[in-house]
Parts: structure tokens; C-alpha cells; sequence
């Protein structure tokens, strides 16, 4: 069986050693590019969302590689996401592609389970052992990825040399992308705060903290939102995404810290009552937490006409007004140019930065003294 | 004695027999707002954010327009309906429509009138009795309450001469649609609130009728769709729509098929897609996609169907 993924973010590097310790052989498409995007734009139907395209764009390269499988999360809701499998699916087929098709869904598990069994012939005793170590070494790699890439988002902002410390992250994920064993995870994420404080500092005492919400997709892959995390870094911001692609695969896939998911729905409620998907409860939850904890500023990110993302964008609105928290919503697709989007995200910077010189002189709430300047 | 407003649009097209009977049985008086004008889409443009499809930017300037008008404003949530076992959902917009309507309107909040429709959760009763409630009605009134309305709805149902249309629905709608000189048939699939709102739609209907072609609307049952169901789509309202290309397909003998659908509707994609896969490709009927948004002109709707028309006519 040779199985291939929608690709998304980092994901891969979680997802592609559990599958390959479970004995499945994983064919990972190249990362998306224009060519793959405008591959997927040009086959998928005209107004659906980004994500739909990148990932047929992808898993059209992924099936050149030879993968014979091809794994979707899919249900039954009310986000088209439900469909990415099933409508991908026809299209590649139509295109002369032959595959199996394998939909993720909870009301599926027992095929899941049998498929699982019979990568290891059918040997409980054997599955259950790999399954062991799979989801072990899975662990490991998505909480050590997860610390990095805090760090880096800690550290950036205030680097004095910002390709210092983007090197550095590029080199422990290589690093953790290669290991092997747990031992050797464990080694790196105990060395991780070490090697990130060796970064040399500009001196600058405290950095604008923006919170990033909005639809997993294109909070998480830095194609479709032009790296937007280490270029607000970059341009000295601190950034908080709500959802990274280890906590991605650790809330939707494994159910992990419900307890979060909870709180956010539970802020969100006088807001939004019914979750649609494209995190939309979430995000309103996110932002208000993110108002509490006295961040400077929300962005939200979204997929052009996402269904749910479109429609709680007035509940964002109304939350951002009652918390008083400047909200910025950018909405994305395969023709957003990278010099505009950023353009919006530097002035919306320049607002947070002029809100907070202001609200230090009038005494408004502070919560970091601003020492640098 | 206090008013409700029910807006002209969205789902009303499919339900408004029983939510009127519902809150009359109750002794409220109830108010359908006017026809879709020009106003009303300046307003819900002015009132939504740019990406939402446009029934919905209509459905909110309805709303505006009522709130000045009424009492209560009665906005929906379809969340989910079961048919066969599965359950199938009502598009994200409706499930947040009350949420929606709560962020833009934020002073009016206590004069929304949310109805919950969740089969999920609850059987469709606790849902009216709940939305009741918030009127100050007890338990026992509203069940009796939707009892009739369930049962008003149902002759409305039977009185419906030329197939269930959900236009029928509604009190005097126009048509305007002269049957054609049997120069061709073609069929028209899109949600109600679309095909049947003469301002969204620009006079789709009659325009057709004016080209001496046949609309064909699909009428769609309830166990007709119960006969659909288990199959690729989990929306319950846009089932419907492949239901009726199937059913069009299958009895109608049309020669066309027409998929109305609006900008940034996000259903449109994935079904528009399976229809044209699963009908029109099969079966080698001619299709032509329509979508409306605020600013869709008549010329250039026209110029299209013309020479969809003429297709139609050069392939008979």
C-alpha cells in the first residue's frame, strides 16, 4: 500500500511516521507551488475554496509519485470540507488515475481498524505493538516540533539577526524530520530552549503580541498565507496562532485537550452557538481569550467564501468591538498577491503600534511596559 | 396582540405554510415581508459582509425592514434533519443565520425569534415549543400549536395541483411564466429562494417563457427525497436540487438543464459539480451554469440563455 495525504503544513512530519510505523509505505507529494495550486484551480469547480485546490493540486503530484491510496479525513457536516475526498476522488479518476479511496470517518472505524490490522497480516499481537510505537513516536515528534516552532515564534521578534534564528528552526526540523527514535526527540526538545537563547537579541524590551485565528487551512500552511507568521516576526510582532498543524492533527485526529476546545466554545457562546466547521467557534473564542490576555491584536485568516468563516465574520466583528481588540480579516485564494496581502498586514501592524504608544501615554491598559523605545 | 415577521426569502419558500400556521394557532398575527426590491439588496449589501451569497445579504435586508415593522422577527436555524437514519444537514449560513442576524442587529437581540431545528438533538416539537417560549406561550399550547400547523401544512401539501412546487407555498406568487409552444423544454434547478425571487433572479422564469422554451421546475416530496437519500450528499436542501435533475432527467424529457446557483453560494460548487458529473455528462444533455449576484444585469442573461436556447433548438 502506497498512501498519500492531503497536503497541509507541517503535518507530515507527524502523520507520515505514525503511518510508516504502522507498515504503510507514505508517498509525500512536494510542498504546494504555483504550479500545483494553479494545476488545482484549473480542475476543481471554479468557486470552491482554497484549501480544495492546493490539496488537488498535491495530490495530483502525489499520485504521479505512484501512491495507490489515498487517505481523506471526510463526513458528514455541513462544511464542504466533508466532500474533499469523494469530489478529488472523481476528478483524479476522470483524469485516467486508478487508487483506492480510504475515508476517515468515525462512522468508519472498523474498516480504519481492519486496514490497520492488515498492514501487519492480521496479526493483532504485531499491529498492536506497531500501533504502540507508531503513535509514540508521533507524540514526540509533533510536541518537539510544537516547542520549536514556539520558540521560533518567541525569538524571532526580537532576534537581531532574523536569518539566524529562521536557520536555526530550519535546521532542528530537518533534525526532527530525520530522527528516528524517540531517544533521539527527546535529546532535541531538551536542547531546544538552549540552542533558541543562544540567538543574539536586538535588546528590544517587549514586542506587539498578535493572535492568528481563522480556518485551519490557511492558518497553517505557509504557502496559501505567505509565511505570515515569520514575516510578522520578521517585522518584529510576536505571533500566536490558535492552531498549528501538530495541534491539528492532535484536536481533530486523536480528540487531545478537549478541555481548550471547550473553554473557546464555552467564551464563544453569547457570539455562536453552533460550531458549522472552519473553526468558527474557535476563533470567536480565541479572539476573546486573546482580548483577556491583553493581546495587542487579532488577525483572522480565511479561505475566499469558506462557508463558515464568511458567516461568523460579523460575530468577530461584534466580539472585537465589545472587547475592545482590533481585529484584522483577510480572506485568501489562489489569485491573493503576495504585495497587497502583506501591505494590509503591514498597516493593520502600524495601527497596533500607534494603539499601544497612545494607550501607554493616556495610562489605558498596558500589560507589557514598552521599555524598547 | 403581537405581530411576526417572517422574511421572504431563504427557507421560507419551503416552510412558510407551517410556520404561519404555527404562530396564527398561537393568535399571533404574522407579517411576511414585501417583495425583494432594490432597497432590500442595498441594504443587505450594506449590512453583510462582501462574501456572503446573495439570498443572504436579501434575507438580512428583509430583516432590517421588518424590525421596523413587527414585534418579533422570526429567523430559523436548520441544522439538521434525518431521513432514512443519516442525517443531513442544512447549509453553514442557516445554521448561523440567528447568530448572524444577532451580530449585525446587536440592539434588536431580545426581538429575535430563534426556532431550532435539530434532529440530532431534538425531535422538531421541542424546537417550536422552545421558540414559543421566548413569546411567553406554555408547553401545552405549543404542541398543540404545531399539531395543526403540521396538519395545515400537510392539506396545503395535497391541495397543490401541478406537483409540489414550494412556491406554492407562499400566498399569490406570480410566475409569470406562459407554458411555451413546445419548442423545446428545458429544466430549471436551483433552491427556491432563487428561481422564485423575480428581483434575485431577474425574471429568470419568464425570460425563459418569452424565448417560447418550457421552465421545468422539479417538484421534489418528502419521500421522494427519502428515496434519494443515503446517496454522496449530506445537505439536506440541496439533495433536493439533485433529486429534481434526476427526476427531471428521468420523466420530464427535457432538453436542457439549467443550474441557477448564486456568487459565493459555497453548496453550488460541490453540487453543481456531481449534477453535471452524475446527469449531464451521462446523458449528454446540453447545461448552462447561472450565477446571480448584486450586480448580475438582464442584458447579459439574456444574450446567454438566447444562445443557450438556440443550442437547445439546432440539437432537435
Amino acid at each position: 500500500m502506497r498512501v498519500a495525504f492531503p497536503y497541509m503544513g507541517d503535518i507530515r512530519l507527524v502523520l507520515e511516521p505514525i503511518l510508516r510505523e504502522l507498515g504503510a509505505e507514505v508517498v509525500v507529494p512536494p510542498e504546494p507551488n504555483r504550479e500545483t495550486v494553479a494545476l488545482g484551480a484549473q480542475l476543481a469547480p471554479e468557486t470552491i475554496c482554497l484549501p480544495f485546490k492546493v490539496t488537488l493540486g498535491n495530490i495530483l503530484r502525489a499520485l504521479e509519485l505512484g501512491a495507490d491510496t489515498l487517505a481523506y479525513v471526510s463526513g458528514s457536516w455541513s462544511c464542504r470540507f466533508g466532500y474533499y475526498g469523494r469530489l478529488q476522488a472523481d476528478i483524479c479518476r476522470e483524469l485516467g488515475y486508478r487508487f483506492r479511496l480510504l475515508e476517515l470517518r468515525r462512522d468508519r472505524m472498523k474498516e480504519i481498524i481492519r486496514e490497520i490490522l492488515q498492514l501487519s497480516d492480521n496479526s493483532l499481537l504485531r499491529a498492536t505493538g506497531r500501533a504502540w510505537r507508531a503513535f509514540r513516536l508521533g507524540w514526540f515528534k509533533a510536541t518537539t516540533l510544537e516547542k520549536a516552532y514556539e520558540l521560533s515564534r518567541q525569538v524571532l521578534p526580537q532576534a537581531e539577526n532574523k536569518q539566524e534564528c529562521r536557520r536555526l528552526l530550519r535546521t532542528v526540523i530537518a533534525e526532527i524530520e530525520t530522527a528516528e527514535k524517540v531517544r533521539e526527540l527527546k535529546q532535541i526538545r531538551d536542547r531546544l530552549t538552549t540552542r533558541f537563547a543562544r540567538v543574539r537579541r536586538n535588546g528590544r524590551g517587549s514586542v506587539l503580541r498578535v493572535k492568528l485565528i481563522g480556518e485551519s487551512y490557511c492558518t497553517i500552511e505557509p504557502f496559501v498565507n505567505f509565511d505570515l507568521i515569520n514575516r510578522l516576526g520578521e517585522m518584529e510582532v510576536w505571533v500566536d496562532p490558535f492552531l498549528t498543524g501538530p495541534r491539528w492533527l492532535g484536536f481533530h485526529g486523536f480528540r487531545l485537550r478537549k478541555g481548550e476546545v471547550r473553554r473557546a466554545q464555552r467564551l464563544a457562546k453569547s457570539y455562536w452557538q453552533y460550531c458549522v466547521g472552519g473553526e468558527d467557534a474557535n476563533s470567536v473564542g480565541h479572539l476573546i481569550m486573546a482580548a483577556r490576555a491583553g493581546y495587542d491584536g487579532v488577525i483572522h485568516v480565511h479561505p475566499f467564501a469558506c462557508m463558515p468563516s464568511t458567516v461568523v465574520q460579523p460575530a468577530l466583528a461584534a466580539a472585537s468591538r465589545d472587547y475592545n481588540i482590533p481585529l484584522l480579516s483577510i480572506s485568501l485564494d489562489e489569485h491573493t498577491a503576495e504585495a497587497g496581502f502583506l501591505t494590509r498586514v503591514e498597516a493593520f501592524v502600524s495601527l497596533l503600534e500607534r494603539r499601544r504608544r497612545s494607550s501607554f501615554k493616556t495610562g489605558g491598559e498596558v500589560y507589557v511596559p514598552d521599555q524598547g523605545e | 396582540m403581537a405581530v411576526v415577521g417572517i422574511a421572504r426569502s431563504l427557507h421560507s419558500y419551503h416552510h412558510f405554510t407551517l410556520w404561519r400556521a404555527f404562530f396564527e394557532e398561537l393568535g399571533w398575527q404574522v407579517v411576511l415581508s414585501s417583495r425583494t426590491d432594490r432597497q432590500t439588496v442595498e441594504q443587505g449589501v450594506k449590512l453583510a459582509p462582501a462574501e456572503l451569497c446573495l439570498p443572504v445579504k436579501v434575507f438580512l435586508g428583509q430583516v432590517a425592514r421588518l424590525l421596523e415593522q413587527v414585534d418579533y422577527v422570526f429567523v430559523p436555524r436548520l441544522v439538521c434533519r434525518r431521513l432514512k437514519g443519516d442525517f443531513y444537514f442544512g447549509c453553514p449560513k442557516a445554521i448561523a443565520l440567528p447568530d448572524l442576524v444577532r451580530a449585525i442587529f446587536p440592539e434588536q437581540k431580545g426581538r429575535i425569534l430563534e426556532l431550532v431545528i435539530d434532529q440530532q438533538i431534538q425531535r422538531d416539537e421541542v424546537g417550536f415549543v422552545r421558540c414559543a417560549k421566548a413569546l411567553g406561550v406554555d408547553r401545552q399550547c405549543a404542541q398543540g400549536a404545531f399539531q395543526q400547523a403540521k396538519k395545515a401544512e400537510a392539506e396545503a401539501g395535497k391541495l397543490r395541483v401541478h406537483g409540489p412546487s414550494p412556491a406554492d407555498c407562499f400566498p399569490p406568487e406570480r410566475l409569470n411564466s406562459k407554458p411555451g409552444a413546445g419548442r423545446g423544454k428545458i429544466g430549471v434547478i436551483g433552491h427556491p429562494y432563487l428561481i422564485y425571487d423575480e428581483h434575485i433572479s431577474l425574471n429568470l422564469l419568464r425570460m425563459i417563457a418569452e424565448l417560447e422554451i418550457e421552465p421545468v421546475i422539479p417538484g421534489i416530496g418528502e419521500e421522494e427525497l427519502i428515496q434519494e437519500a443515503g446517496r454522496a450528499l449530506n445537505w439536506y436542501y440541496e439533495l433536493e436540487l439533485i433529486a429534481g435533475a434526476r427526476k427531471l432527467v428521468r420523466e420530464a424529457q427535457v432538453d436542457g438543464l439549467l443550474l441557477v446557483s448564486s456568487f459565493a453560494c459555497g453548496t453550488a460548487p460541490v453540487v453543481n459539480e456531481l449534477i453535471r458529473r452524475e446527469v449531464a455528462v451521462r446523458t449528454g444533455l446540453p447545461m448552462l451554469t447561472l450565477l446571480f449576484d448584486e450586480h448580475s444585469g438582464e442584458t447579459g442573461l439574456r444574450t446567454r440563455l438566447e444562445s443557450f436556447a438556440d443550442l437547445i433548438r439546432s440539437r432537435k
